[in-house]
């Protein structure tokens, strides 16, 4: 059974470039949000096995729907995908319980290899 | 026409600091734009200091063509914008890296066109805050980035009220990115009203 | 003929057959003239209200309008009742999808601010070209009171 992945970006560009990148290696892509709230409530729906988490959001914090998203399910497995990297967000979100930080621009291999670990743990 | 501006507030050494400062923001958002478009050393000029609203169009080459604009708020411990203003042809080049094809146009913007300029805005202006962020006391958090693609002069007038809500001065840091494959023209600039943040640096 | 260059925030006024040229993005580009006597200023505004002490009035649409009418009354012996204006400008080129961002309602406060005061001054618009979201390059001719506007798609508007 393919792992089921859930993607929060509010950039459309970056949702098409994620969903190339797992769909290419025999994952499924179950949804796409751009916020904090709508990435929630499709967490709900699809139970995905792996988010992956933008920081900035058009109108909430990617820092705000990680907590948001393990306050539901503490075993949740996200992983940050940002352009910020700086040591106070950082620290923040893998604080909060986020897996792995991936800053922007990623190597296509960065994501899979780091899919691949997390999903790897329970 | 102009009745006579304030002075800037900033002294020279301080002037010096941020010049340092924005230089190795200009590095690290060099570095990232180079991986982003995969190409070899982007390579960056540093012009960085205190300046008068009306000056800033100056910065930009004058020409016929049009612009593209990507804006990126930025609050925190500072306030202010960070404009990454591109030329045509490499906005185009731009284009063509990410969308891995030619690009002869700019006549028609799609959504996705749109989102890969923007995208480029936030993650040239994320690396450069990051470098900021480097700093202890500039906590500074971008917004999602939104662009434009017009005049110069008119993408200009749009930016330069912003200091007029704010005064005469603000700090204006301009950053032009040089690409060894083609021809990259951008002012990468750093609008900000919170000249005392930064003399405490 | 001189083409004579209004910059952001500042106004000219001059007799025919001068052309009075400016660029506008948010700002909006107030051109007030009279017909019969052949003479027009312009101005470009930057925001709606002067509340702040600024010597810039002209930056303004609340102070710098009624001071582009003064000089062209005063200066130029215009009588008001043979004023005109025409508009454009005052875009909202950044449209914010869903964050609102005082900067960027600009465009639309600007056009409010300039139909109000006009309005006070008892001069009518006669032709316009604003809002949207795209910037003008603007030429008004005195001699005809067209106002000729050009867009980054470069289709000449003639107002």
């Amino acid at each position: 059974m393919k792992n089921k992945i859930l993607i929060v970006d509010d950039a459309m560009l970056m949702r098409i470039m994620l969903r190339d990148i797992f769909e290419g290696s025999g994952y499924e892509v179950v949804g796409e949000a751009d916020d904090a709230g709508l990435a929630l409530e499709l967490y709900r729906e699809t139970s995905p096995d792996l988010v992956t988490m933008d920081i900035t959001l058009t109108t909430t914090s990617g820092i705000d729907a990680i907590s948001r998203i393990l306050d539901y399910d503490s075993d949740a497995r996200i992983i940050v995908i940002s352009a910020l990297e700086q040591r106070k967000i950082v620290m923040e979100a893998l604080r909060l319980g986020a897996r792995d930080f991936i800053i922007k621009p990623f190597e296509e291999e960065r994501v899979l290899s780091s899919a691949m670990d997390v999903l790897a743990y329970k | 026409m102009m009745t006579n501006p304030i002075l800037p507030i900033l002294n020279d050494e301080q002037i010096q600091r941020f010049n340092t400062i924005a230089k190795l923001g200009a590095d690290r958002a060099a570095e990232s734009l180079a991986k982003w478009i995969r190409t070899g050393i982007v390579t960056s000029s540093v012009k960085a200091g205190v300046m008068h609203y009306s000056k800033l169009p100056e910065l930009s080459p004058s020409s016929d063509g049009l612009s593209t604009a990507i804006l990126v708020r930025i609050s925190g411990s500072v306030s202010g914008y960070l404009a990454l203003i591109l030329d045509e042809i490499s906005t185009k080049y731009i284009l063509s890296r990410i969308l891995r094809r030619d690009i002869d146009t700019l006549s028609e913007w799609d959504n996705l066109s749109r989102s890969v300029m923007e995208e480029t805005g936030n993650i040239i202006g994320a690396s450069f805050v990051n470098s900021l962020a480097m700093n202890p006391g500039l906590d500074i958090h971008p917004s999602s980035p939104v662009m434009a693609y017009d005049f110069p002069d008119a993408l200009w007038d749009t930016l330069v009220t912003q200091y007029a809500l704010e005064g005469e001065y603000a700090l204006s840091c301009h950053i032009t990115f040089n690409s060894p494959d083609n021809s990259i023209c951008g002012i990468f600039s750093v609008i900000s009203d919170d000249l005392q943040t930064w003399k405490t640096l | 003929m001189t083409i004579i260059n209004v910059g952001v925030g500042e106004l000219a006024v001059s007799a025919s057959p001068d052309v009075l040229k400016t660029i506008l993005g948010s700002c909006v580009g107030i051109a007030i003239y009279s017909p019969v006597d052949k003479v027009g200023g312009l101005i470009h505004i930057m925001l709606p209200r002067l509340n702040n002490g600024d010597m810039n009035r002209t930056r303004y649409a609340n102070a710098g309008i009624p001071e582009l009418v003064a000089i062209i009354e005063g200066k130029y012996r215009v009588d008001r009742r043979n004023m005109q204006a025409k508009i454009a400008g005052g875009a909202n080129m950044f449209s914010f999808k869903k964050t609102a961002s005082p900067l960027f309602d600009i465009g639309p406060n600007n056009i409010t601010a300039v139909r109000y005061c006009l309005n006070e001054l008892n001069i009518p618009i006669t032709g316009e070209d604003v809002g949207l979201n795209y910037g003008r390059r603007v030429e008004f001719h005195i001699e005809s009171g067209r106002m000729v506007i050009v867009g980054p798609d470069r289709q000449v508007i003639d107002r």
